[in-house]
């Protein structure tokens, strides 16, 4: 009887362990460090675009990117962040060889501009995404974004938001390491 | 502050949305295409501020994404070529109604199954109950 007793009392947890479970799973859901919303698109060949340099006007496009290696940015004047950010890259610039491709993200040119003038440019090819086709292209979530593009034009990484000299370090710097001795 | 003055405040923050929504106007050449459009516009998530849809949000990105909606649209392609477009870039993620298969069953089918689970569980309580009364 006491055994019986004691069965029916734990049926009394069963609903308690499902709410259980279901707040675990949901705790877990809130976890959103891990997740990249556009992991496909790496290893994904870099879009094909025709797009103006801001600084020189000329037109740019995939072909002519191709053979190097570059760390492509894709950042805005009206960004607060990536104007924050912008040391860092400038600190890669002077203290590794890498290629920087900077994607000025539906902006203003002569805003990007003069930011540049007064922060230093650190860029090979400054493209005028304004329409924001290459953003989309890319699978853009908002700026600022990288990514690392190989010498036959291949995505292999995609970082969101802004970039920390720790973070280049530790993250990109082996990546474009590896790609170099392949 | 006088009456007709609070009124005249009153109507000027009443079309204030409305002064927002003019910033952009999209021409359209039929009923359907605009129709396509504002569907299509409020289907898709915007991926900087993943609780707004695309119509919703003042994001660069959701703005980008609405322009080139609207130009495949004029330019005839069909709401679903568009859908595969964005679909490709961002996955899933980008559709307000993911799809039904292997990855969101949980998300479809569970509440579902929670109900039925917690109804099976009250069910066998209160028979359990009952026949302990009798």
């Amino acid at each position: 009887m006491k055994l019986i007793g004691l069965r029916e009392n734990s049926w009394r947890f069963l609903p308690a362990l499902i709410l259980g479970i279901i707040i675990w799973v949901l705790f877990k859901g809130l976890d959103f460090k891990q997740q990249d919303p556009t992991p496909q698109i790496s290893d994904f060949p870099f879009p094909e675009f025709s797009l103006e340099d801001v600084r020189t006007k000329q037109i740019v496009t995939l072909d002519d990117l191709k053979g190097q290696l570059y760390i492509a940015h894709v950042w805005a004047s009206w960004c607060r962040i990536c104007i924050n950010e912008h040391d860092v890259l400038t600190q890669i610039k002077n203290k590794w060889p890498y290629n920087l491709l900077g994607i000025v993200y539906r902006d203003n040119p002569d805003k990007a501009l003069s930011i540049l003038a007064n922060k230093g440019d650190p860029y090979e090819y400054l493209l005028n995404d304004q329409a924001g086709q290459l953003g989309l292209s890319l699978g853009l979530t908002g700026t600022p974004e990288t990514f690392i593009v190989d010498s036959q034009g291949v995505i292999r990484y995609h970082h969101l938001g802004a970039l920390t000299f720790l973070q280049f370090e530790n993250q990109i710097l082996p990546i474009l390491e590896q790609i170099n001795h392949e | 502050m006088s009456r007709a003055r609070k009124g005249l405040y009153l109507v000027i923050l009443l079309f204030c949305p409305l002064l927002f929504a003019m910033n952009e106007i999209y021409q359209f050449e039929s009923k359907t295409q605009e129709q396509q459009f504002y569907d299509l516009i409020k289907a898709f998530r915007c991926v900087t501020c993943p609780n707004q849809n695309i119509a919703d949000s003042q994001a660069s990105v959701a703005k980008a994404m609405t322009d080139e909606i609207y130009q495949r649209l004029k330019k005839g392609e069909s709401p679903q070529a568009i859908q595969n477009f964005l679909l490709e870039r961002y996955g899933e993620y980008v559709l307000y109604r993911p799809p039904l298969n292997k990855h969101t069953w949980v998300l479809w089918l569970g509440p579902f199954i929670i109900v039925l689970v917690s109804v099976l569980i009250w069910g066998c309580f209160f028979y359990r109950v009952k026949r302990e009364a009798t």
